[in-house]
């Protein structure tokens, strides 16, 4: 089977403020080589700490930002070689899902207009019914009512903003789907419902997933494979319980060694008093 | 060390914060574990008398031999800082931007009158060492935006402990950290702790990391105790339905394919919670004796406040 996400030597730099005006302009390297595969109904998980260059491989993946060098293909398709028109009409085959959903939600537009945006992008035809019966389609399917069409994202509670936020991602009926910490910001009982929603939606639209967390106990429970970025490089990637069970990498093993863990028996080496 | 008996607070005549009590040692740890709203930080500004405009706290809170909220502002103010150290989430929003961290470590030793300023600042020093800050007399001169997040949150501990207090209030002081150096500095707490004698109050919505730093651990939702007992005994046979819903909620060690639990519904505002146990409605052993009157307290190998407590189905 293809890939539906390829990435392949992506690399990407950004220069540093000079400290005076004679020194050498310095870049710092935040993605490095970074190759990857998702196929359809597959999730990557991507884990790793802060300036680990995970937010900004997935704005490089989502195409928000062009890379130095290296080649990046959705569905096959190498996006270095469309044009600005042609990427854009390409769009609505990979969305994002942020940390914050109250960040990514319009509070003065309706639950309605908020859900069918990206559909007005790429179905602008839509008559006025079609366009009401998609939306509440898609409510439905992240279990909302469609009776909170004509509401504001401020009536909402966190985890039913992360449904909203995730309907509108899914509307245009994407392939990919880069879920950038989805359930952070949410209580435990809330991301439970996030968590299990996004597990079926992988099951039922066979999307291709990257799933990006700092949270171990998260990506072990949802990627098929995962990936542990330190300083903008791979440093280990494999099957999901074999890098968990079987860590190849020094950095690895200390993630996993200072992921806090509910019970003495999970703990490897890490002490509790 | 500290005595927290009947705490309730209210916010124009809605309880907030309903009757808890609790007690924690010198040198223990106590774990606040809860979700937003169930009023684990509100309990910790009550302590230090920091809470909003407009809310009021009733009860006792007893602390080395004196009841906090009968004090004034005055001698309130010569224990908070002194005898109470306190750490947040975000120590930007504690640490001030345009004072080098030396002068901001020694000035609670100034003001308090425990040093002159020179010994102060070689204090600060000593501190800042003893935090594991790397280089300490040059970094004595850094202004805080000069340090990372990990370094800015030891700083804030170097701080807290400036005076030697006996009650060390930590709310989600790792949570903003990533795990290699939140593992780090529940290190750096638990050792300080030890060694100093300090009780600690320790606030997280993190079960894990609960578990690893406090003996001992209170389970809050909606303002109300729920369970508390050894953090070890709680997690492993919960009898309070919110905690066992909690721990089957949470992804961790569960099986990849396996379906989460989630407590169904969500969190009311205060106004709208049962006057009885707060979790009705959300709780699946909920009936109407539950809605109306406050649970009792069933004691077994935890305390649960609950009408039907027990193991989970």
């Amino acid at each position: 089977m293809s890939p539906v996400l390829e990435a392949r030597d992506l690399c990407k730099s950004y220069a540093l403020p000079r400290g005076t005006l004679l020194e050498r302009q310095r870049r710092l390297q935040a993605v490095k080589n970074v190759s990857l595969r998702v196929e359809a109904g597959e999730t990557l998980g991507i884990v790793g700490e802060s300036g680990s260059g995970k937010s900004t491989l997935a704005r490089l993946l989502m195409a928000l930002e062009k890379p130095d060098s290296g080649q990046l293909l959705w569905q096959g398709e190498d996006l270095t070689a469309l044009t600005a028109a042609e990427l854009r009409a390409r769009r609505h085959d990979i969305q994002m899902v942020f940390q914050d959903p109250y960040g990514s939600l319009d509070p003065r537009m309706r639950i309605l207009d908020t859900v069918a945006e990206p559909l007005d992008m790429t179905e602008p035809g839509l008559s006025r019914e079609d366009r009401r019966a998609r939306v509440a389609d898609i409510l439905e399917r992240v279990g909302l009512n469609p009776e909170v069409l004509a509401r504001y994202p401020h009536q909402f509670s966190g985890g039913q903003r992360q449904r909203i936020a995730i309907a509108r991602a899914l509307i245009t009926r994407p392939r990919i789907l880069v879920a950038d910490e989805p359930a952070s910001a949410l209580d435990v009982s809330i991301q439970a419902q996030i968590l299990n929603l996004l597990a079926d939606l992988k099951l039922e639209f066979g999307l291709a997933m990257v799933f990006i967390s700092h949270d171990l106990g998260i990506v072990r429970y949802l990627s098929d494979r995962m990936m542990v970025m330190q300083h903008g490089v791979v440093v280990e990637e494999g099957e999901t319980e074999r890098v968990f069970t079987a860590p190849s990498h020094d950095y690895t093993r200390a993630l996993i060694a200072a992921m806090p863990r509910l019970f003495e028996e999970e703990d490897h080496g890490a002490q509790r008093l | 060390m500290l005595q927290v008996e009947h705490l309730r607070i209210t916010f124009r005549g809605t309880p907030i914060l309903r009757d808890l009590s609790f007690e924690i040692d010198p040198g223990e740890a106590l774990g606040l574990v809860g979700e937003s709203g169930s009023g684990k930080s509100l309990t910790a500004l009550a302590i230090i008398g920091l809470l909003p405009q407009g809310m009021h706290a009733e009860g006792r809170v007893i602390f080395e031999g004196e009841d906090l909220l009968a004090l004034d502002d005055a001698a309130l103010c010569a224990i908070r800082g002194r005898r109470m150290g306190m750490i947040f989430q975000e120590p930007m929003t504690a640490l001030n931007p345009v004072h080098r961290i030396s002068e901001q470590i020694a000035e609670p030793l100034v003001l308090h009158g425990l040093m002159s300023h020179g010994e102060a600042l070689r204090e600060a020093e000593r501190l800042l060492e003893r935090v594991g800050i790397e280089e300490p007399h040059r970094r004595l001169h850094s202004y805080p935006h000069e340090l990372s997040g990990g370094q800015r949150q030891r700083v804030m501990i170097a701080m807290a402990m400036a005076c030697k207090p006996g009650l060390l209030i930590a709310d989600e002081p790792t949570s903003a950290l990533d795990v290699t150096v939140q593992s780090e500095i529940l290190d750096l707490l638990r050792d300080l702790r030890l060694q100093e004698g300090m009780a600690t109050l320790f606030i997280s919505h993190d079960l894990a990391v609960i578990a690893r730093i406090a003996r001992h651990t209170l389970v809050l939702y909606g303002g109300a105790a729920m369970e508390m007992g050894d953090t070890l005994a709680l997690l492993r046979e919960p009898r309070h339905p919110y905690t066992q819903g909690l721990l089957a909620a949470l992804p961790h060690g569960q099986k990849r394919g396996t379906r989460l639990k989630p407590i169904p519904g969500f969190v009311p505002p205060p106004h709208l919670l049962a006057p009885g146990c707060p979790f009705h409605g959300r709780c699946p052993r909920g009936d109407a004796t539950c809605a109306r009157e406050a649970p009792p307290l069933s004691l077994a190998h935890t305390r649960a406040w609950c009408f039907h407590p027990g193991r989970a189905e």
